[in-house]
């Protein structure tokens, strides 16, 4: 109510007593100020008859003065109204108070009007009831306003108690004034309890630290706006999304969603997000997500950094195909478009090059699939990633299998050139390949012969021999060096010299077995011929050397039986002859015995066990006693190892060695000879030097030849065989023998044998 | 039983020489020698010799088959027998030990030497000094 009006209504507590001299003058300057005014104003009997009412009064019931003044005032008051206006009449009257009531009238018209009025009863001197003023204003408008402002207020209320959001609205204290019934449930409180609550009560304690920097901001007129974990009655926790402001009346309003499902949702998202994200970029795998409707491209970032674009780009089909390289793009166009209009019959599946600014080429395998919605494509969708290393790796395969071919063109080439037969075993042994050469002289094709069916042409007495040792080769024993007898087409064996060495990795394993067979039939006819002839000659040797003495053996008895007989009949020059005659005979004997010796070198087996060198030299010395007494020699003998070579063939070689070194002894000077031997790599080095005459060096390396002779037998004697049995001997054992001599002051002869 | 008759004299002239009092027969090759076995075989009469010298290279039939069909013959089974050969090879020696021989002598070729197998057969026919041979 206005305070002006409440003064204004408020009757002249002496009015009733000042009408009297002047009250015709007054009572027309009263009217006048009561039809000027604002507020309707009517006087009314005590019961309730208008008696007096102003225009406004008239204007306000919508009655025309003459017809109110016929009613009563209890007439125009809106039934509703009667009751609670009677009532206050009755007080009125009966306590002498004025009052002010809000009520309607009902109009001339019928509608009803809101009228404020001032309510004063008139007396008269004797106190009695004369009349009672009313000044009526008309608040109809507010009223409406009123009315209006509160069914909007209604209706707002019962929107905010429809909507799912919790509304809060707390004073600056922070304590709760009002809440919709959501915010209510959604704490699990009933409204009066949480009404009985402050902020920090329905607050995860842990938020309670960033409360005051939220309420600072309120105050500041922000809008705050995040998450926070609240607790219900029961305990529970749940998260709520909080828009927050302030009022004008400095009351805080917030409107919180339970977002508790949503965020685990979007966290659940976000993970799975982040899971594709860091699957594709571990497996760098770039996407990309096209709406064709609304042709819209949405690359990934690594499928921007395969093309070379910038993350920042924005890229359209067009851009893409400008990024492939320029003979791909027509290519993949195809593609693309021949998946879009398959109708989801194809999938787009193609490898293309990308041309970055940088001049770099990159391959790169594109699969996609396209969304139709009625035959339409609406959507495309796919993956690329980066393929080049694996081109290359195709390329160089490519490059070394061509190169493998071309290698094993030649292989072939030339294995079917040599006059050999070549072939090849995998590394466990079976036959992969025979040479053209293999396949004609065995007159069979090669299918014949693969894996192990060469042996069927291998001579039967070869087989078992070749496949041992075939079997040892591939399981890493000896190189495989056999000779057999392979069969021809012409029913002819052939003898056969087949090696094989195997290929192996830079691991040393074994990748393949190539081998050859040499055709040594030849040989083999001239290694019997030799073999035979040696034989022969051998047998004619010994032959000789036997019965060549036998005649010798008669000469020579018989030539001393006679020499004894008839001494004394002959002259001296008859003497003389048959001492020619015994020297001649005794000649031949000694050659025939060296013959014999140089036969036998090779006849001798090679014994298993070493033998002690030191016994072979006793045996040579004492062979040779009579020339040692006879010459006066010194023999010093070091220490002699045990060697893998026969008894006989080393007594003879130290007696051929130690006995020259005596016989060729300068005259007046006894023999001083030492013999020793020492280890030298892999071969002991024996030494038998001497003081004797020593030998030229230009026969030094002659004189080991057969027969080959330095003097006369009348300077010194010898069949010039001596030294060739030596060197025969030594280089059985793979020895070498050889002479360091200094002419006149000695010579050493040096022999080597393995250990 | 030797061939060559510049032996046969030499071997006399050693036993003679050693005083060896002998019959001395000479076959001269080994079909010879056989025969002369076997006629001594059917003849109860015929002398069993108390040494046979023998050459091993003899004509038709060598030493060493002489010497086998020797000992298949009872009554020779223990006849010494002296290996007289030129043949100094260790073969030959071996195979005349196998075939149980009493001695082996090479031939040698010095007249003074040869004349040692006198003593020889002298030693093994025990001090008589005589028999058959």
């Amino acid at each position: 109510m206005n305070p002006s009006d409440a003064r204004a209504s408020r009757p002249p507590e002496a009015a009733p007593s000042r009408i009297g001299e002047d009250v015709s003058r007054s009572a027309r300057r009263f009217r006048s100020i009561v039809n000027q005014s604002l507020a309707g104003i009517a006087e009314s009997d005590p019961d309730g008859r208008f008696i007096n009412v102003n225009d406004r009064f008239c204007e306000i019931t919508g009655y025309p003065r003459e017809e109110l003044l016929e009613h009563r005032k209890q007439e125009i008051i809106h039934p509703d109204d009667q009751p609670r206006s009677k009532e206050l009449i009755r007080r009125c009257v009966e306590h002498h108070e004025p009052f002010v009531i809000e009520k309607r009238y009902v109009r001339k018209d019928g509608s009803a009007v809101w009228v404020h009025n001032s309510v004063s009863p008139v007396y008269d001197a004797e106190g009695e009831l004369q009349s009672i003023v009313t000044v009526c204003i008309d608040i109809n408008k507010r009223k409406r306003d009123e009315m209006a402002l509160r069914e909007s207020e209604e209706r707002y209320r019962a929107l905010a108690e429809q909507i799912s959001d919790g509304i809060f609205i707390a004073d600056g204290k922070g304590r709760y004034v009002n809440a919709n019934s959501t915010a209510a449930t959604m704490l699990g409180y009933s409204r009066e309890e949480l009404l009985s609550l402050t902020i920090p009560d329905v607050l995860h304690p842990d938020e309670l630290v960033r409360l005051p920097q939220q309420f600072e901001r309120l105050a500041g007129g922000g809008i705050v706006q995040n998450d926070w974990r609240l607790v219900r009655k029961d305990g529970s926790v749940f998260i709520g999304e909080l828009t927050g402001r302030q009022l004008p009346n400095a009351q805080m309003l917030s409107v919180v969603r339970d977002v508790t499902e949503r965020r685990r949702v979007e966290q659940a998202l976000r993970l799975s997000e982040e899971r594709f994200q860091f699957i594709s970029e571990r497996a760098q795998i770039g996407y990309w997500d096209w709406d064709i409707v609304a042709n819209r491209l949405e690359w990934s970032p690594l499928c921007k950094n395969l093309f070379g674009i910038a993350q920042e780009e924005e890229v359209t089909y067009e851009r893409f195909l400008t990024a492939l390289h320029p003979d791909d793009r027509a290519r993949t166009d195809r593609a693309v478009r021949d998946c879009l209009e398959s109708g989801g019959a194809r999938e787009y599946d193609i490898e293309y090059r990308t041309s970055r600014p940088d001049g770099s080429v990159h391959w790169i395998h594109a699969r996609g699939a396209a969304v139709f919605i009625e035959g339409n494509a609406v959507r495309m969708a796919g993956i690329v990633l980066d393929v080049s290393e694996r081109r290359r790796t195709e390329e160089a395969l490519r490059e070394t299998t061509a190169r493998l071919r071309e290698s094993e063109a030649q292989f072939r080439t030339l294995a079917e050139t040599v006059p050999l037969l070549v072939w090849s075993c995998a590394p466990t042994g079976e036959c992969d390949y025979l040479s053209r050469q293999w396949t004609e002289y065995a007159g069979v094709p090669e299918s014949r012969l693969l894996g192990y069916q060469w042996l069927d042409f291998v001579h039967p007495e070869d087989r078992e021999r070749v496949t041992a040792r075939w079997r040892e080769s591939i399981a890493g024993g000896p190189a495989f060096d056999v000779e057999l007898r392979i069969l021809g087409n012409d029913g002819v064996c052939r003898w056969f010299k087949t090696r094989a060495r195997p290929h192996l990795d830079t691991s040393g394993r074994v990748m393949r077995w190539f081998g050859t067979n040499t055709d040594i039939s030849e040989l083999k006819q001239i290694e019997e011929q030799l073999r035979r002839a040696n034989g022969d000659l051998e047998q004619f040797a010994y032959s000789a050397s036997h019965d060549l003495q036998e005649p010798l053996r008669s000469i020579k008895i018989y030539s001393q039986l006679l020499e004894m007989r008839v001494q004394a009949k002959l002259d001296v020059e008859e003497l003389e002859f048959l001492s020619y005659l015994r020297t001649g005979a005794m000649r031949m004997e000694l050659l025939l015995r060296d013959l014999l010796a140089y036969t036998q070198t090779v006849r001798l087996e090679e014994p298993g066990e070493p033998y002690e060198a030191a016994e072979a030299m006793k045996s040579a010395l004492d062979g040779l006693a009579a020339a040692i007494a006879q010459s006066g020699a010194k023999i010093h003998v070091g220490t002699l190892p045990a060697v893998r070579i026969h008894r006989t063939h080393l007594q003879l070689l130290f007696q051929n060695l130690v006995g020259n070194a005596i016989k060729y002894r300068r005259s007046g000077v006894a023999p001083e000879i030492h013999v020793s031997a020492k280890r030298q790599n892999d071969n002991w080095l024996f030494a038998i030097s001497d003081n004797g005459i020593g030998i030229d060096a230009e026969y030094q390396e002659g004189i080991f030849g057969l027969f080959k002779r330095l003097h006369t037998s009348d300077e010194y004697s010898g069949t010039g065989i001596g030294l060739a049995i030596c060197q025969r001997m030594v280089e059985r054992y793979q020895g070498r023998i050889w002479v360091e001599s200094e002419p006149g002051r000695g010579s050493t002869f040096y022999f080597t044998l393995p250990v | 039983m030797e061939d060559n008759k510049a032996d046969v004299y030499l071997i006399r002239h050693a036993i003679a020489q050693a005083q060896i009092d002998a019959d001395l027969h000479i076959v001269r090759d080994g079909s010879a020698a056989v025969q002369f076995l076997n006629s001594a075989d059917q003849d109860p009469n015929a002398p069993v010799p108390d040494l046979i010298l023998l050459d091993l290279n003899l004509p038709k039939k060598n030493g060493n088959e002489f010497l086998r069909d020797l000992r298949n013959v009872t009554r020779y089974q223990d006849a010494l027998v002296v290996v007289v050969t030129s043949s100094d090879s260790q073969r030959d020696r071996e195979a005349a030990a196998a075939l149980g021989v009493a001695g082996y002598f090479r031939k040698p070729s010095d007249f003074e030497e040869f004349m040692k197998l006198g003593p020889l057969v002298r030693a093994l026919l025990g001090d008589e000094g005589h028999g058959h041979a």
